[in-house]
């Protein structure tokens, strides 16, 4: 039986969340894949459903609010769900919808649950957590979570009164709150690797927060140490990316439009700043040879930065890169945001050693394994070339700088556009599953040789997650709601379909009346 | 000279002309006024102009706000957040502590114990244990702005010098006559009125009495006690128009001060026990005068008479040895080597491009052409190596058409053997330092972000690229460590090994003085 092995690194959850085909619609697309069940927001009957691989369904109490976004936990054992419910302050006995209420009297009220195994968990909302809040970073055994407001997702973030944007909030499994003041505008959470603490990223500040645990001289949901980025309180300054490196001693911090590093001592407690050749694109930490490695967008230079002193070498590559993720035959970088740079770049970061393999056409998306590393990549639009004017996907070799007899790339050139994939490491071969609109199969395809089998679906797909136990969902456009479960051991297929037709014909009455008066 | 100071050295004013225009690790003899060589060029020109003789030779005007080192740590004063920062070479790890209000200037203790600042702003000194970072604040006298160390560190007076910068004043009553003596342990506080004007003190090598020194009168202290007791003894008879004590010595027991007056024709000795002073015959126009390593005598150069005059300081009425020089050049400053066996005659009043090194206790000179006039001479501890700087300007009879015409320039001279490299340089030296086992000395250029060490085995430099533009320079004891402050908005710190070329920065640590625990 094959062993199937995400490949490190990638996100589970290849939804189009930024799709809008069905707003207004049956049901969300945006599914929430946890290990007891994958769980559909119903739009127009403002209900959240529980769909299982056997084919069956069920309703989740929400006390008559609708789901208006899902936040899964990464190992799925739970989900944030932001509801919403209108309330009429009237309290005529007569007034049943919505629709006998009068406008004026009309208003709408919102909150955050946590939902797991079909139901609310601690039954009903969670005390102190703003709804607004649209952003969840988890701790990595998925045990407690840090929610916060994204800024940058923040356009339909709706709220009542205020909102306060001083805190983070973290809940835990049991759906304890606890909030901690951590300074303006939190924009990202990271837990150090023995989940004791927090480092939240501020403007102009990041804190470090003990979690349940008390430490030295720090009490346990406080912060225990603030960081300045900047003396100047006049200077907003914004943190772009963090991370935590060295065992969780030190947190890594860039900004916005500068060439500052920052590098925390979180266990020092102090500050130093390393000057780079520009604003990173991405930090990779390599944990086998204790070294971040540092790329960016408008420059054909990765730097290296050894966790010892923080003495800082410079590798020249040819073509500047956007992304990047570690393999285990080192870090891989790509660019994903210039259609001009197509070289995928291999970086051994103790030797400095480098190898590029080149993309046919610019990378959409790549995701890496132990073997094998495969993208997506974008047609370019202006060019006549048969293939540039294509879809693609490429198949490269993970292997470390100096590897000799490395295969070549594979491109393949794609119908449509591609959707979804996923990836599955096997004792023998890998494969990926590969998703392309308005075409009713899913590509298996081997990676070793690119050869392809055809597994049908029933309706064309539109996006892919890899679920808890290793299998994989499959979302396809059907109005009245589609999933469909495929077991990667025998390519055998379930698909449950009808689920968004739940109270399809109702009209919702005004819920909570009693608690309203 | 260098941070660790041969105590014999701390018995003296700075050894005469051994910088300019430079900065050299700590500052012992802080002068703005006519007092010392320091800023004499002001006083010198009228005398120029009265007698038509050469200028006095010029010394160093340190600058206020240099770290100060110990084996360990390099200290850095924040006048801006009232803070002092220790940064432990080795690891790099920065505490910050909170000081008195405008802390201008660090000192650290010989024996590494204490790091002292002096805090305008409160009008206080900060005493800071360099190990636990505890720290004791003494209220000193209003508006004082110089600070000086016994060399037990026992120790420490402030005082007010009008020509210095003062950065912080309370706005209460300023005193020309008031000096403020700091006892380390415990802190405790004792002020008097010493001689109009005290431009300084020296120490006596227990510590057990300093000598306070004003233009025309020196105030005897004697520490031992639980009060200072002070001694005033006046230095000149004619009060209208009293000569000024441009340079004071005293014998390592501090039995007695050797005083060298502007323009006198001869020295003063004061018994600083009995406080009677009695003149001694000295050449005509002595311009500086130093002590041997061994302390056995005091040199004294009579510029005009082209004359070094030997004082006994174990009887320092008996008649002294006089050598004349070899040549007949306006030689006004002297500098001994470690080892007490040669010292190096120069002058920096004239533009005279050559200087002698004397055999001492005999008649024997080695007189050497230089490729320009000198502007200042460092010596390695031993004094086997000579670091000559040399001015901008040209000897008179200079050919235009040489390489270092109008440019700057550093000789590296061994003072035993004819060994010498001539390094024209990019722009003016703007600080130096040895390490204290006679291996490397650095330097740093003005508008250069580099630093320069040489191994004064092969008087081979290393140019040694820099963050930024170094501000001040100065090395650890015991190790062959360089350390240069830099520019940067929040304080950035490099170390050089010289034995490993080795580079360590540390940029930003001022941002530690605002993280909050």
């Amino acid at each position: 039986m094959l062993t199937l092995l995400l490949f490190a690194g990638c996100d589970p959850w290849d939804f189009p969340t930024g799709d809008t085909r069905y707003h207004d619609l049956l049901w969300d697309p945006a599914v929430a894949v946890l290990s007891d069940g994958v769980y559909v927001r119903l739009g127009v009957a403002g209900a959240l459903v529980r769909v299982l691989p056997d084919g069956t369904w069920s309703e989740v109490d929400l006390d008559g609010a609708a789901p208006d976004s899902l936040l899964a936990s990464p190992d799925g054992s739970s989900v944030f769900v932001t509801t919403s419910w209108e309330v009429c302050e009237d309290d005529d006995p007569d007034i049943v919808y919505a629709s006998d209420c009068p406008s004026s009297r009309l208003t709408t009220q919102r909150e955050m649950v946590l939902v797991r195994d079909g139901e609310r968990v601690g039954g009903g909302a969670l005390l102190g957590v703003s709804a607004a809040l649209n952003a969840a970073e988890w701790t990595a055994d998925g045990t407690l979570a840090a929610l916060y407001l994204d800024p940058e997702n923040a356009t339909d973030v709706q709220f009542d009164g205020f909102l306060n944007l001083n805190e983070v909030t973290f809940v835990d499994t049991g759906a304890t709150v606890n909030r901690v003041p951590v300074g303006f505008a939190p924009e990202s959470v990271l837990f150090t690797a023995d989940n004791r603490r927090a480092v939240v990223l501020s403007r102009s500040h990041v804190a470090v927060i003990d979690l349940a645990t008390a430490s030295d001289g720090c009490d346990a949901w406080s912060v225990c140490v603030t960081y300045p980025l900047t003396l100047d309180s006049d200077q907003a300054i914004t943190p772009n990316d963090v991370v935590i490196v060295a065992d969780g001693r030190y947190a890594l911090v860039s900004v916005e439009s500068s060439t500052d590093l920052y590098v925390l001592d979180l266990q020092a407690e102090s500050i130093d700043l390393l000057e780079l050749a520009g604003a990173p694109s991405v930090m990779l930490e390599d944990t086998v040879n204790n070294r971040t490695l540092v790329a960016y967008a408008g420059r054909p230079q990765i730097d290296v930065i050894e966790h010892e002193f923080f003495e800082l070498a410079s590798i020249a590559v040819e073509e500047p890169a956007s992304s990047g993720v570690m393999t285990p035959a080192g870090a891989l970088f790509y660019n994903d945001q210039q259609n001009g740079y197509k070289d995928v770049i291999m970086v051994d970061a103790l030797s400095g050693d480098w190898a590029e393999q080149r993309a046919e056409n610019p990378v959409i998306e790549l995701r890496a394994g132990a073997r094998h590393a495969v993208a997506t990549m974008r047609a370019e639009s202006a060019s006549g070339d048969f293939y540039d004017s294509h879809y693609a996907f490429g198949i490269f070799t993970v292997a470390a700088p100096g590897t000799e007899d490395v295969p070549e790339a594979v491109t393949l050139v794609l119908e449509s556009a591609p959707v979804g994939f996923a990836t599955i490491e096997g004792d023998t071969a890998d494969y990926a599953l590969l998703l392309l609109s308005e075409l009713d199969t899913i590509l298996k395809v081997r990676l070793d040789d690119a050869s392809a089998v055809a597994i049908e679906l029933p309706a064309p797909p539109v996006g892919i997650a890899t679920t808890p136990d290793g299998g994989f969902v499959v979302v396809q456009d059907s109005a009245l709601g589609m999933l469909s479960f495929l077991d990667p051991a025998d390519d055998a297929v379930t698909t449950v379909t009808g689920f968004a037709t739940l109270r399809f014909a109702e009209t919702p009455i005004l819920p909570r009346r009693a608690a309203a008066e | 000279m260098r941070l660790p100071l041969p105590l014999c050295l701390l018995l003296l004013l700075p050894a005469c002309n051994s910088e300019s225009n430079m900065t050299a690790g700590k500052a012992d003899w802080d002068s703005g006024s006519g007092f010392g060589d320091t800023g004499a060029a002001a006083g010198d020109a009228s005398d120029s102009a009265d007698t038509g003789a050469p200028p006095s030779e010029d010394e160093s005007d340190y600058l206020k706000l240099a770290p100060a080192a110990t084996d360990q740590y390099v200290f850095v004063a924040n006048p801006d957040r009232d803070t002092l920062t220790r940064i432990a070479v080795s690891s790099l790890e920065v505490v910050t502590v909170e000081v008195g209000r405008i802390p201008s200037t660090v000192q650290t203790t010989s024996d590494y114990r204490l790091a002292i600042t002096l805090d305008e702003g409160d009008d206080a000194v900060s005493i800071v244990y360099a190990e636990t970072l505890e720290v004791f604040p003494v209220e000193i006298r209003d508006n004082m702005n110089q600070l000086s160390l016994s060399p037990n560190g026992e120790w420490a007076m402030a005082w007010y010098d009008p020509n210095a910068e003062s950065m912080g004043s309370s706005g209460g009553v300023t005193s020309f006559n008031e000096v403020s003596f700091v006892r380390t342990d415990p802190a405790t506080h004792f002020a008097m009125a010493v001689g109009y004007d005290p431009a300084g003190v020296r120490w006596s090598d227990d510590g057990t009495r300093a000598v306070v020194v004003s233009d025309t009168a020196l105030a005897v202290v004697e520490l031992a006690g639980d009060t200072p007791a002070r001694t005033i003894i006046p230095l000149v008879e004619d009060d209208a128009s009293p000569p000024v004590a441009e340079e004071v010595v005293l014998t390592p027991d501090g039995k007695y001060a050797f005083v060298r007056q502007r323009g006198a024709e001869d020295l003063l000795i004061v018994d600083l026990d009995n406080g009677v002073v009695d003149r001694v015959v000295v050449g005509t126009d002595p311009t500086d005068m130093d002590v041997t390593a061994d302390n056995a005598f005091l040199a004294v150069i009579a510029r005009s008479a082209r004359q070094i005059w030997s004082y006994d300081l174990a009887n320092p009425y008996a008649t002294p040895d006089v050598v004349d020089f070899p040549v007949d050049l306006p030689f006004g400053s002297i500098t001994f080597t470690g080892d007490g066996a040669r010292a190096v005659l120069y002058t920096n009043a004239s533009a005279v491009d050559a200087l002698t090194i004397w055999e001492v206790g005999t008649s024997d000179f080695d007189t050497r052409s230089l490729v320009k006039p000198v502007a200042s001479v460092g010596l390695s501890p031993e004094g086997t190596t000579a670091l000559i700087f040399h001015t901008k300007e040209n000897a008179e009879d200079a050919d235009s058409n040489d390489p270092f015409y109008n440019k700057w320039a550093l000789t590296l001279m061994e003072t035993a053997s004819i060994g010498e490299n001539r390094l024209l340089l990019p722009s003016e030296p703007t600080g130096y330092t040895v390490t204290d086992d006679d291996r490397y000395g650095f330097f740093i250029l003005d508008g250069h972000d580099l630093l320069e060490a040489v191994d004064f085995n092969t008087l081979i430099p290393t140019t040694v690229s820099l963050p930024s533009q170094p501000a001040f320079i100065g090395t650890l004891p015991g190790h062959d460590v360089a350390w240069a402050s830099q520019a940067h908005d929040l304080g950035r710190i490099s170390f050089y090994d010289a034995t490993t070329d080795a580079l360590d920065t540390i940029t930003g640590f001022e941002l530690n003085s605002d993280i909050e625990h």
